[in-house]
């Protein structure tokens, strides 16, 4: 048998390959937005925040820290916009975009020096600025806004739903319950099931961006835009 | 071992030299039928729609056309990876299903499923597509978010483009550009496939994200076809390997066939009968990968299992390169053509080609009085393997051997099966059964011409070309 024979690794090449490239297109593909960031998008207010969503966390602290040290602003606030979602404590500065500049200029200098920042800002202004969660807990529910009431739609109406959220003294949201009511059985339980999972979600995220429950799109994008009015309320 | 004891009285290891082979054990007859096989995956189907039908999957319907087209990609969503399950069970090679179908007939289903499944796969995406588009504003939002914004849906992507490349390329018009083992070791991606596309089918299926006892079924459902598949499967492929046949002879037929027995110790683990195929792994270095089917050239006994191997493919060649001693992991034997089908009535064997081998071992447990008629078809005589050995068992049971040779193009008639010629050459037609294995075009002129001149199709045994 003068045949030439290929070996092993030629035949299982090909299959080894697909599946290599297979992981790396999922990589490539996979960037899951959250709810919120998508029902702007259908809104039309802001397209890309996706890249601001991917931002590492302890700029998020810095931020607040940096508006504590300096700010310290006892006015009502409007800036708690969609633009600029993962960094919801630094709504309590004057503007969001002027949040983002400092975000990006006050990176390495925070990282020097965080812990001197960020421990006088409860005893600089305990009642009014973005304080450490313990003692923002503590008055939760300082302010109560009801959001707008949103229809559950997904090409067709399913029913309503009002978020009532709860902010502490200084305006941190900090517990969320919702009013809905369904057309028919199936939505109904669809939303009985996903509306704990949103109002945790709301809670953890400080904001109306929310990942939203997988299999319950349409009640998610109701819920996150009867949040973002009730936080546009404040 | 027993017997061995008995027989030769001396020492309880089988030797084969000195001890009269005994045939082997007959494969255990279980009392089923292919359309058992084929109810079973129906019932599988039936059961998995009615749950989504009951479970408000046919409110969908009741909603227009947007509701028709959710409807739509959630049933053929379902029907997809239920495809997919069916296909993974009939490739298992489960005893009972191999028993009642005989593997090329499971194997040819597997094909047939998997077709279906590709076309299933088309409508649920596009379905999925035009449901979504409304909602999602527009064709090109609702391809990025079903390709990688909604969780999960990136795995999806990727899962689907694999199960569609797996079902492309056994299409006939690529398996053949492909080896067999490049094309089998793509086909096996498939399993990555049907993983990855599995939780879009928990996150988005809005009934089972919603519905614990749907999702429990499902799951469970899920892990069971597959658990099934894994361990079935590749046990049987391990435990084969764990315990080879020995070559314990080759003969040179002719130029590119060799005759090879594969015996030893370990052949008292098998049951098999004429008529039937094993696949055969050579456990030598560069070889054992490559997997062969071969069928039974000789009734096997506890002397070994003979195969005839034409030089077609790598592994066909590798195997032809054998040496005696080396050892061959064997699964099988398979196939539901056994002495048991001819059920008393006169023998008509038709062969060609390589395809002659398993008549070969039929015509050895034949009754003495069976009269046989043999029809074989080969370019030349030397093609065909064993002449002798037919000519000579056909005689010895008052039958007659028939040789067509030449190539088609040369024959004096256009189809050599056409039923006048069949009449005309088997006068008892009306009493036969018939066992036709060969190439494909002539399996399927021989079925065509046996039916057309009145042979019912449970009288015709086919051994299918599903390699």
């Amino acid at each position: 048998m003068s045949r030439h024979e290929p070996s092993l690794a030629r035949r299982i090449a090909p299959a080894v390959a697909l599946t290599g490239a297979g992981f790396a297109l999922v990589q490539a593909l996979d960037h899951v937005a959250p709810i919120g960031v998508a029902a702007s998008t259908a809104l039309g207010e802001q397209t890309q925040v996706t890249t601001a969503d991917s931002m590492p966390t302890p700029v998020d602290t810095s931020v607040s820290g940096q508006a504590v040290a300096t700010t310290v602003p006892p006015t009502p606030v409007t800036g708690a916009s969609p633009v600029a979602p993962n960094t919801p404590r630094a709504t309590n500065s004057p503007q969001a975009t002027t949040a983002q500049q400092q975000t990006q200029e006050t990176i390495p200098a925070q990282s020097a020096a965080p812990q001197a920042t960020a421990a006088p800002a409860p005893t600089a202004a305990p009642a009014t600025t973005a304080a450490p969660a313990p003692a923002a807990t503590n008055d939760c529910g300082a302010i109560v806004k009801r959001g707008s009431t949103q229809s559950i739609e997904w090409r067709r109406y399913y029913g309503t739903i009002a978020v009532t959220a709860k902010f502490t003294s200084s305006k941190v949201l900090c517990d969320v319950s919702a009013d809905w009511q369904a057309n028919d059985g199936k939505s109904q339980s669809i939303n009985s099931y996903a509306v704990p999972y949103l109002n945790q979600q709301a809670v953890s995220s400080k904001s109306a961006n929310i990942q939203g429950v997988s299999g319950a799109t349409a009640v998610s994008v109701a819920y996150s835009r009867s949040l973002q009015s009730a936080i546009d309320a404040l | 071992m027993k017997t061995a004891l008995r027989t030769s009285g001396s020492t309880p290891r089988v030797d084969s030299a000195v001890r009269r082979p005994r045939p082997l054990t007959r494969p255990t007859q279980l009392p089923f039928v292919g359309s058992d096989v084929v109810a079973f995956l129906a019932f599988f189907v039936l059961v998995v729609t009615a749950v989504w039908a009951t479970r408000g999957g046919w409110e969908n319907f009741t909603d227009g056309w947007s509701g028709l087209w959710r409807g739509a990609a959630s049933l053929t969503g379902i029907w997809t990876s239920l495809a997919g399950m069916t296909g993974l069970l009939l490739a298992a090679r489960f005893t009972w299903m191999e028993r009642a179908a005989g593997l090329d007939r499971l194997l040819v289903w597997h094909r047939i499923v998997g077709d279906t499944m590709g076309l299933l796969l088309g409508v649920h995406i596009f379905t999925s597509i035009v449901a979504d588009m409304p909602l999602r504003g527009g064709f090109v939002n609702t391809i990025i978010d079903l390709t990688g914004r909604e969780p999960y849906m990136a795995l999806t992507t990727v899962g689907a483009g694999l199960v569609a490349i797996v079902i492309v390329s056994s299409l006939c018009a690529f398996r053949e550009k492909l080896s067999f083992e490049t094309w089998y070791f793509v086909h096996l991606t498939a399993y990555v496939g049907l993983a990855m596309s599995f939780s879009h089918q928990i996150t988005l299926g809005s009934m089972l994200s919603t519905d614990r006892t749907v999702r429990a079924f499902w799951v469970l459902l899920s892990i069971y076809a597959f658990a099934v598949v894994l361990f079935g499967r590749w046990i049987g492929v391990i435990s084969a390997a764990r315990h080879p046949l020995r070559v314990t002879s080759i003969d040179r037929i002719n130029s590119d066939t060799v005759a090879v027995v594969l015996g030893g110790r370990n052949i008292n683990r098998f049951s098999g009968d004429a008529g039937q195929f094993i696949m055969m792994r050579s456990l030598i270095p560069g070889q054992w990968w490559k997997v062969n089917p071969s069928s039974l050239s000789a009734a096997p006994s506890t002397d070994g299992m003979r195969v005839t191997i034409k030089d077609r493919g790598d592994a066909s060649a590798a195997t032809a390169r054998l040496r005696v001693g080396d050892r061959v992991s064997v699964e099988g034997p398979y196939g539901t053509t056994t002495p048991d089908i001819f059920e008393g009535r006169r023998p008509l064997l038709i062969a060609g080609g390589v395809g002659i081998t398993p008549v070969r071992a039929l015509l050895e447990r034949l009754d003495r009085n069976s009269q046989p008629l043999v029809l074989l078809r080969g370019r030349t005589e030397a093609e065909i393997p064993h002449l002798e050995e037919i000519a000579q068992l056909t005689k010895e049971r008052g039958g007659e051997v028939l040789t067509l040779l030449g190539r088609t193009t040369a024959l004096k008639v256009n189809d050599p099966f056409s039923p006048q010629i069949l009449r005309g050459i088997v006068p008892f037609l009306d009493d036969c059964v018939a066992f036709v294995c060969g190439p494909t075009s002539l399996t399927f002129a021989a079925r065509k011409g046996l039916k057309e001149a009145g042979v019912p199709s449970s009288r015709i045994h086919l051994e299918l070309p599903w390699w």
